[in-house]
């Protein structure tokens, strides 16, 4: 009965809330009082230390000043009250606790404490539904850049994240910011397998990265999510998604942008880093110094990416991979790129080569291919360039003539 | 290699191309008509300027442009079909940037604003009923030395003629220094007095300091379709516009990509696209990411801008305004646009300015605002919405009580002169 419960939920998390109210869920407990017929908790801990793994959690729209822990298979979902009426809200949101936030978890990779407003771990099935989770208000200035903070973290841990708004995830301090901490959504592993779900977000206000998947065992599927940094800074590199570390993933349909760190190029709208396999396919990436990036560095490998079908405007490199083999890049709308709009990047100390870049529209760059000494690209057919100073650019990692920025040894600022 | 077999005609690769990136490019073919700039074609009669040729060139002919430098302002007043050579591509190292700079002296006034008479010097005048075809040109109008906000400069300026302008860069139509707040500098600028249609296909505008496209006047209509503009963001000294739609002008606002257009907190607003006294206006499967209004439809009441259809758009994190603004503009059809991130509200039918109406609201994603719709001045035909993370799903109101911090402000689009 659980078992069927939770595969149900599964499937709901993603479909229009109206269904999940018709639903009428026996397995189900609410919190808020703005369902009949179902056990009311007055907070959503509350809920979580009573119920049986399986169940569902209706949360009702209001302010919740708390911080969950997941342990168990569950679903929870925010319930729109206007969903018929129109006359409702359906906004369930997690802020700051009235004692201010408290650490809750370790980092799996170097154990940095960290302030999860959610933290799922250990469990195989948690769905996590149109809920606002919102860190406004934190006070980090005693542990500095100490404790991270993270909106919703998944370690070791199976589930989907889907419809929900996370929010503000910074240490709230412009002393701090530029701190490598703020991750909205993290997922990382040590143990196993994690398959994740990250679909259809709305991600704002983040420190350092939008969305992260790191560590082998991590198994993402990343989609339909909107996730733009705060635009240029000197503070700190952003990067709206991440994979890295040997995560998997499919990043796919999201809207990213204004990652863009002044003093050097270094934010990636979304950066593949130490990852093998990973496709990233029709996402819209506006204003990113790196719209693509795909790295790896001696430790790891960022093998056989897929770059297809993204859309991308203003950057410094289009689609940069360094250090990566056997990649194709091909089916993208590249346009205002100040570097290479195509970067095959001799830069990361490894062999670096494409498979293919075709069917690639690039208008307006310094280069529209860019290719470092001793990189390569296999098939290399049916792009069109159109106001490329240079079409193809070979031996070098720079074009001339463009709008030069020095470039850092370590090129991308990833999270680790 | 022979250059010839290198050079890319883009005339032929017609519109498709545009959207199209994984058709195989047609095989190079030469035209009856045709003369070139530059010698990167062998057996064609050439000229060292486009100005030259564009003189030279009977009517209906093509000028193909080879890559290079040229410190020109250009005028076409006569049918004719410009187009950018690749000299590149995927066959070998070159070059596609047939770069239209400033002319040695710097820009010249050329043309007069048919609205208001401005001076207006731009890099290329299609005037005078003339049929064009400008295709895979790079404009770039940096290191303008103007004094004073006398003068607007425009990257392509089509005034009372008809003009596809496709694939081509438009870039840095900024009068710079202390001026760049003058209420000048558009990248693309379609008007008339007696009739203008545009085709604008494809290209990348960037680096204005107002407005990217402007579409202006009762006997102009255009198609605005998979351009890519991006704005200053918060630091652009003046309230910028990526698409305007102004004056009585018919436009179809499609699949195009634009980003960041933030003013900030003063009494006017960026507006991602603006469609101010103009009615029917059509604005569909746009991505607009990062602005203020990104969508507003507005009359003041001198004009009507009644009847806007606005789908499937994409929009993402508007600040301090609503994501999509009718005001004025009666019978307003908003839906399936996925809305995400708004400020204040994600649709607005705005009960402030008179005469705001909407007769279809349906089936929109709204994730996070802080209201989902507000219909201060009544709204049918609101169903089927999804609601994310919304304080507010629907309110009879124009404005959202629930936040304080965030008390509207009366902030208006700020249409070009």
């Amino acid at each position: 009965m659980q078992l069927t419960r939770t595969l149900a939920a599964a499937v709901l998390g993603t479909t229009a809330l109206a269904s999940l109210a018709a639903a009428a869920p026996k397995n189900a407990v609410q919190v808020g009082g703005c369902e009949t017929n179902l056990t009311n908790y007055t907070t959503i801990s509350a809920a979580l230390a009573s119920i049986p793994a399986g169940f569902t959690i209706d949360v009702c729209p209001a302010d919740y000043a708390e911080q969950l822990t997941i342990t168990q298979n569950v679903t929870i979902t925010g319930v729109d009250t206007g969903a018929k009426t129109g006359n409702g809200s359906s906004r369930a949101r997690l802020v700051i606790p009235a004692g201010g936030f408290a650490v809750n978890a370790a980092d799996l990779d170097g154990g940095q404490p960290i302030v999860a407003q959610i933290l799922v771990a250990n469990a195989s099935s948690v769905t996590i539904n149109n809920l606002t989770v919102d860190a406004s208000g934190g006070n980090f200035s005693q542990s500095g850049c100490a404790t991270d903070i993270v909106g919703v973290l998944f370690q070791n841990a199976s589930g989907t994240l889907s419809n929900s708004a996370v929010l503000n995830t910074n240490l709230n301090d412009p002393n701090l910011f530029g701190c490598q901490d703020g991750l909205a959504i993290y997922a990382q592993s040590s143990t196993g397998q994690s398959i994740v779900t990250i679909s259809g977000n709305y991600v704002d206000g983040f420190q350092k990265n939008g969305i992260t998947a790191n560590d082998s065992g991590v198994v993402a599927s990343i989609t339909n999510n909107t996730v733009l940094g705060i635009g240029p800074t000197s503070v700190i590199g952003q990067n709206s998604i991440q994979v890295g570390f040997g995560a998997k993933a499919s990043v796919d349909g999201n809207d990213v942008g204004d990652d863009v760190y002044t003093p050097t190029p270094v934010s990636s709208g979304i950066l593949v880093y130490d990852s093998t396999p990973t496709t990233v396919s029709n996402n819209v990436v506006t204003n990113a110094q790196y719209a693509v990036a795909v790295v790896a560095d001696t430790t790891g490998a960022a093998d056989k990416p897929s770059v297809l079908g993204n859309q991308i405007e203003t950057a410094f490199d289009g689609v940069d991979i360094c250090g990566s083999a056997q990649g194709g890049v091909n089916g993208n709308m590249i346009d205002g790129v100040s570097n290479g709009a195509i970067h095959v990047d001799a830069s990361c100390q490894i062999a670096t080569s494409l498979s293919s870049a075709t069917g690639n529209r690039i208008n307006q760059a310094c280069a529209g291919v860019l290719e470092g000494s001793g990189a390569s690209i296999t098939e290399f057919a049916s792009n069109i360039f159109l106001s490329v100073a240079n079409d193809v650019v070979t031996g070098t990692d720079t074009c001339s003539g463009g709008e030069q920025t020095p470039r850092r040894r370590m090129h991308v600022s990833v999270f680790r | 290699m022979s250059k010839t077999h290198l050079a890319i005609d883009r005339a032929v690769m017609g519109l498709a191309l545009a959207t199209t990136m994984l058709a195989a490019l047609p095989a190079y073919a030469k035209k009856t008509t045709t003369i070139e700039v530059g010698s990167c074609v062998s057996g064609l009669p050439t000229f060292a300027t486009i100005s030259d040729a564009i003189t030279a060139a009977p009517k209906n002919a093509t000028i193909e442009i080879c890559p290079g430098n040229y410190t020109e302002q250009l005028k076409i007043a006569k049918n004719l079909t410009l187009t950018g050579l690749d000299a590149g591509g995927n066959t070998g190292a070159g070059s596609s940037l047939v770069h239209i700079v400033a002319p040695s002296g710097g820009f010249q006034a050329n043309a007069t604003d048919l609205n208001g008479g401005q001076p207006i010097a731009a890099q290329l005048v299609v005037s005078s009923g003339a049929v064009a075809k400008v295709i895979g040109l790079g404009f770039d109008a940096s290191g303008s030395s103007f004094g004073d906000c006398s003068t607007n400069l425009v990257g392509v300026l089509v005034q009372n003629a008809t003009a596809t302008l496709q694939n081509n860069s438009v870039l840095n139509d900024t009068l710079g220094g202390n001026l760049t707040g003058c209420q000048d500098g558009e990248g693309i600028l379609v008007e008339s007095s007696t009739g203008a249609k545009a085709t604008i296909a494809g290209n990348h505008v960037s680096g204005f300091d107002k407005n990217g496209i402007t579409i202006k006047n009762a006997t102009t209509s255009a198609t605005v379709s998979g351009n890519t503009v991006e704005g200053g963001g918060a630091a652009a000294v003046a309230a910028q516009n990526g698409v305007e739609i102004s004056t009585g002008a018919v436009a179809t606002v499609s699949k195009n990509v634009i980003a960041d257009f933030v003013y900030g907190g003063g009494t006017y607003a960026a507006s991602s696209v603006l469609v101010y006294n103009a009615p029917k206006a059509t604005v569909t499967g746009n991505v607009i990411n990062e602005g203020q209004y990104a969508i507003i439809i507005y009359s003041d009441g001198s004009m009507s801008a009644d009847n806007p259809t606005i789908t499937k758009n994409t929009v993402a994190h508007t600040t301090l305004t609503d994501a999509v603004e009718i005001c004025g503009a009666a019978d307003a059809t908003v839906n399936t646009n996925t809305i995400s991130g708004s400020q204040l509200s994600a649709i607005h039918i705005d009960g402030t300015c008179s005469g705001s109406g909407a007769k279809a609201i349906t089936g929109n994603r709204i994730n996070y605002a802080c209201a989902g719709i507000l219909t201060g001045a009544g709204a049918s035909g609101v169903s089927k919405n999804t609601f994310l993370n919304t304080g507010a799903d629907v309110l009879q109101s124009d404005s959202c009580p629930g936040d304080q911090s965030r008390v509207r402000q009366a902030r208006r689009a700020s249409p070009r002169r």
